[in-house]
Order: C-alpha cells, then structure tokens, then sequence
C-alpha cells in the first residue's frame, strides 16, 4: 500500500455517511427520552 | 373453524417462496380462490357505489410497445374515435357525485388530450379524490409538471421499461422515449410530485432489471412496479413474453438488500391474480373504456353499458346485479394457463367487448376527436442492451441539480456538527449526525451536486460517486421527515418565508444550548 493510499484510508475512515436518527417515542420528549437530556438538562 | 379461515391459515404457513412459485399458477391461484382465499382482500359483494373510477380518456398512443396491454397502436392506426371533452365532463362530473375515493386516468397516452386531462385531474384533486395518472411521459414539460404539481394527492406512473435508453425505446418503439420518460420523472420529482415507474418485463429486458432498479432509486420515485406482459391487447397478437418470475423476486430481494425499503418494489401478478379472483372478488371500482363501454376492470372485456347514454350509477348497479354472469364465468374459467387467453376468442382489448347487458355484441362507435391522432413513430430495430452505467450517469445528470427548500423547523447544534431538528408540520423530532446536518445546510442553499460537492470538501478524499450516493440517500431520508421540500414545490415558497424566523430563533437556541 502506498503512502497515499494509507492517508486515503485513513480519511475513508474518519467519514461516516449521513444518518438521521428518528427521536420520536410517543408523548415522551423525544430528546429527553433518547438520553440527550445533558444537552438541554 | 371454517372451509375459509382454513384455506387461508393453510396458505400462510406455506414458505414464502413455494408461495411465490404456487402464485404463478393460474389454476392453484384459481383453487385457492375458490377454497376461499383472497388474501387480504377479501370482498364478497360490491359497495353500494363504486369506490373507484378508471379513465381511458383516449384509446390512441404516440408509441407503439409491441406488449400493450390496451393495444393502442393498433387503436392509433386505425384512428380510433374517443368519447368527446364534454362527454368526460359529464363522466367525471358523475364520478365525484357518486362519491368515488380514487380515479385512475390513463390511455392509451391520456396527455395527447392535454388540456382535458389537465382539467379533470385537477377537478378530481379538488374534490378530494386520490388520483393517479398514467403516461409515458413524452409530453411531460416544465407546465405540465407545474400543473400537476399543485395537485393535492396526486400519483403519477410513468412507464419505464428499460435501464437503458436502448432497452427502453427498443421496446417503446421510438427513439428519445426513454429520456423523455427519465426527464418527465425529474420534472415532476422536482414539484414534490410522488412519481411511481411501471416497469414491464419481457424476455429483452429482464437481465437488467436490477440495473431498472437503481436507475428509479437515483431518480427517487417511491416505488417499482415490475409486471410481465401478458397475452390481453396487442401482446395476444403476437410475441414470447413469458419471463422468469422468480429471476424477477431475486433481483427485487437484491435492491432490498442494497438500498433497504427507499424504493417499494412490487413483482405484480396483474392480469394472472386479476383472472384467479374473478368469481370471489366482488368488483369495488368501474373501468370507462376510451369508447364509453363499462368495463369492471381490464382483465374482463364485458360490457355493462355504455357512457353517455347509460349514467355511471346505471352501469354501476348493472355491475353489482351481473357482476358473476354465467357468461362472463364461463369465460373465465376456460382460461387454465397464459396460452389458453389468446385462443379464447374474447382477449381485452383484441377482440370486441361482450355486452353482457343484452344478447347483442357492442356495435363500435366513437364520438368526435378533437385532435389528429399521432403518427406512429418508425419502428426502431435492434438497438442492443446500451449501458446501465451511462443511463444512470445521463440521469444522474438531471437529479444533480435538483435544488430543495428547508421546512419550517427548530434546531438545535450538537457539539460535533449534528443537528437536533423538530419540523414544525408533524413535529417529527430526529437527530441527524455531521454528515446529514451538512447535506441539509448544503442542500437549502444550492444543488444536490453542491451537497456532493461540500462532502468532498470536508472529508477530501471521498470518492465523488460515493459522495453523490450518500447524498441522494440522505435527501430520501430528508425528505420523507418532511424536512426538505422539492425548491419548484408548491409548498417551498412558504417554507422558505416561514423559514426566516424559525431559523434565526433556532441560531439563538442552538447558541445557548452549544454552552457546556
């Protein structure tokens, strides 16, 4: 493996491809409900 | 427990797969029908009034697929007469009297009556009834397309039968069909129009139909309907057309596979199931012929009046009294396999319709067309396969430049770049990790190559293909959340107003809540 193809898979690695993740749990809050609550607590 | 729950408890325990191979029997589709099973839909006697309504507004088409199941080349050739503009009128005036929940408008190619067919799916959607159109998509152009856009609950099923523009317009006749059918997908794609793709398969195509598959996943229609020809209509003339069903569950478990449940695939039995339940699936909707006869469906060439001279609620109690004639059994039940349809002597669409009003066959009549039936394009010869690759990068071309508009919505900022949204119509809540928030930023202000395109910029080295992919995935999953509306959307405009104060209060949520 080359030197360039190292760094190439290295970056590959760090990219993840995009994610939406659905939150909704009936009449809970849904942030709160999902554990998140540090962000808005 | 009774012959009926038996038979479908007993159905459902047999392996999925050995069902799959039963349901492409004719005759054991017609067994268990008769044991009493019907699936779901189960229906022993018709509604009061026909839940729905199909249109033939014309019996002309300007393609000539060789497979055409209402044989509209032949319909083009010989110019046939369609009922006229006011006598449609009057049809779909009665229809939404009647109440009717759904109206399929279709042909032969109902958009060569362009105006008539803008005017009565627009008065169908404004009434409320669900409605979809069928068209090859030729004529679809930026009007059009703005026009149906503003349909509420509008569907529209565009015929694609090749991956290909070779496989395709080898089939349909005539060259450029397949892109204008690709175009016609993107036009209305862009107004938020839900477009759906008939796909037929036949002998020439159906080693491509995984190729089929995701060229409709890239052009983001909501689902597949894969379908063999069957010998009713122009393919009762002439042709092979059986196919590998099985081949065709294994390329659609396949897409599954790779692509999850984007794109709703559905290997259709058509006329096969249609044939198998005739006698235990009462009728629900009514079929309007291109000539005013009534039909029940497709499937069955028997007539139960004729439009204008007999209402649609005439027609309608004609069916729910007749619907299980002798005759129109007797015809049924001689048909054992596919082979047996062509030599019955009653084909749809080949052979005149059977009044089953009277003794009497239905004498062809016509009224007065408005406009000159096409000329039939040359038929093209020996096209070859063509290139998936380049098909999908020619329509890959289009769907670049889809531009989007962000819903009203609050949101607030993770620390790593996700995003917490709520989309203030529905109040879906979902967090989308860097990647996504970074596709939804990028999208609102430009291009789906331009979300592509910022991808690349933050993570360098990601290859531009895969970049595209991940962003066409992500605008499905945008999408359907209600987060981001198609930019040419009738409901864009607002959202983008709207936008204006929801997202300067979400900067001033996301700032504060960025504070450890």
């Amino acid at each position: 493996m080359s030197a360039d193809d190292a760094k190439r898979e290295d970056r590959d690695e760090a990219y993840e491809e995009p994610k939406v993740e659905d939150l909704d749990t009936g009449s809970e809050p849904a942030v709160t409900a999902a554990g998140a609550d540090s962000i808005i607590g | 427990m009774s012959p009926q729950v038996l038979t479908r408890t007993l159905v459902r325990r047999v392996p999925t797969r050995v069902r799959d191979r039963a349901g492409d029997s004719l005759r054991l589709r017609r067994l268990a029908h008769r044991l009493g099973y019907a699936g779901e839909r189960t229906r022993e006697a018709p509604p009061v009034r026909p839940v729905g309504v199909k249109l033939e507004l014309t019996a002309l088409c300007n393609l000539r697929c060789p497979f055409c199941y209402t044989d509209s080349p032949r319909a083009t050739r010989e110019r046939r007469l369609d009922l006229s503009d006011d006598v449609w009128r009057g049809v779909v005036g009665e229809a939404i009297e009647l109440g009717v929940l759904e109206a399929v408008v279709t042909g032969g190619e109902p958009l060569l009556r362009r105006e008539l067919t803008l005017e009565l799916v627009e008065r169908l959607g404004a009434a409320g009834v669900g409605v979809t159109m069928n068209t090859n998509g030729w004529f679809v152009d930026e009007d059009i397309a703005e026009r149906l856009g503003a349909v509420p609950s509008l569907h529209v099923k565009v015929s694609i039968d090749g991956a290909t523009p070779e496989l395709h317009d080898g089939a349909r006749g005539a060259i450029g069909s397949w892109e204008r059918a690709v175009r016609a997908v993107d036009l209305l794609r862009r107004r938020g129009v839900p477009v759906h793709l008939n796909h037929v398969v036949t002998p020439a195509n159906h080693a491509y139909v995984g190729d089929l598959l995701e060229l409709a996943w890239a052009l983001g229609v909501a689902s597949v309907r894969l379908t063999e020809a069957f010998p009713v209509g122009a393919a009762a003339r002439a042709g092979e057309w059986a196919v590998d069903r099985g081949a065709l569950r294994r390329a659609a478990a396949s897409f599954r596979a790779r692509r999850g449940e984007d794109v709703r695939v559905n290997v259709v039995p058509g006329t096969l199931a249609g044939l198998a339940s005739i006698e235990s699936l009462a009728p629900a909707a009514l079929l309007v012929r291109p000539d005013g006869s009534i039909w029940i469906h497709s499937v069955q060439p028997f007539a139960f009046g004729r439009v204008p001279d007999d209402s649609l609620a005439e027609c309608w109690q004609r069916i729910v009294r007749g619907w299980r004639d002798p005759r129109i059994a007797d015809w049924a039940g001689a048909i054992r396999s596919r082979d047996d349809m062509p030599r019955s002597g009653l084909a749809p669409y080949r052979d005149p319709a059977l009044d089953v009003t009277s003794t009497a066959s239905l004498p062809s009549r016509g009224d007065t067309h408005p406009e000159p039936p096409p000329d039939l394009p040359e038929r093209t010869q020996g096209l070859g396969a063509g290139s998936p690759a380049a098909a999908r990068a020619q329509a890959l071309e289009l769907v670049r430049e889809r531009r989007y508009a962000r819903a009203p919505m609050r949101a607030v900022e993770e620390a790593g770049g996700g995003l917490y949204v709520r989309v203030l119509e529905g109040g879906r809540v979902f967090r989308l990790n860097a990647q996504a928030a970074l596709v939804l930023d990028a999208c609102t202000a430009g291009t789906l190559a331009d979300a592509g395109l910022a991808l690349e910029a933050r993570f360098p080295g990601l290859d531009p293909a895969r970049a595209l992919d991940d962003v066409l995935m992500c605008i499905r999953m945008l999408e359907a959340r209600g987060a981001l509306v198609p930019y040419e959307s009738p409901s864009a405009t607002s959202s983008r107003s709207a936008n204006a104060d929801t997202n300067a209060e979400a900067s001033a949520v996301a700032r504060t809540a960025s504070i450890p």
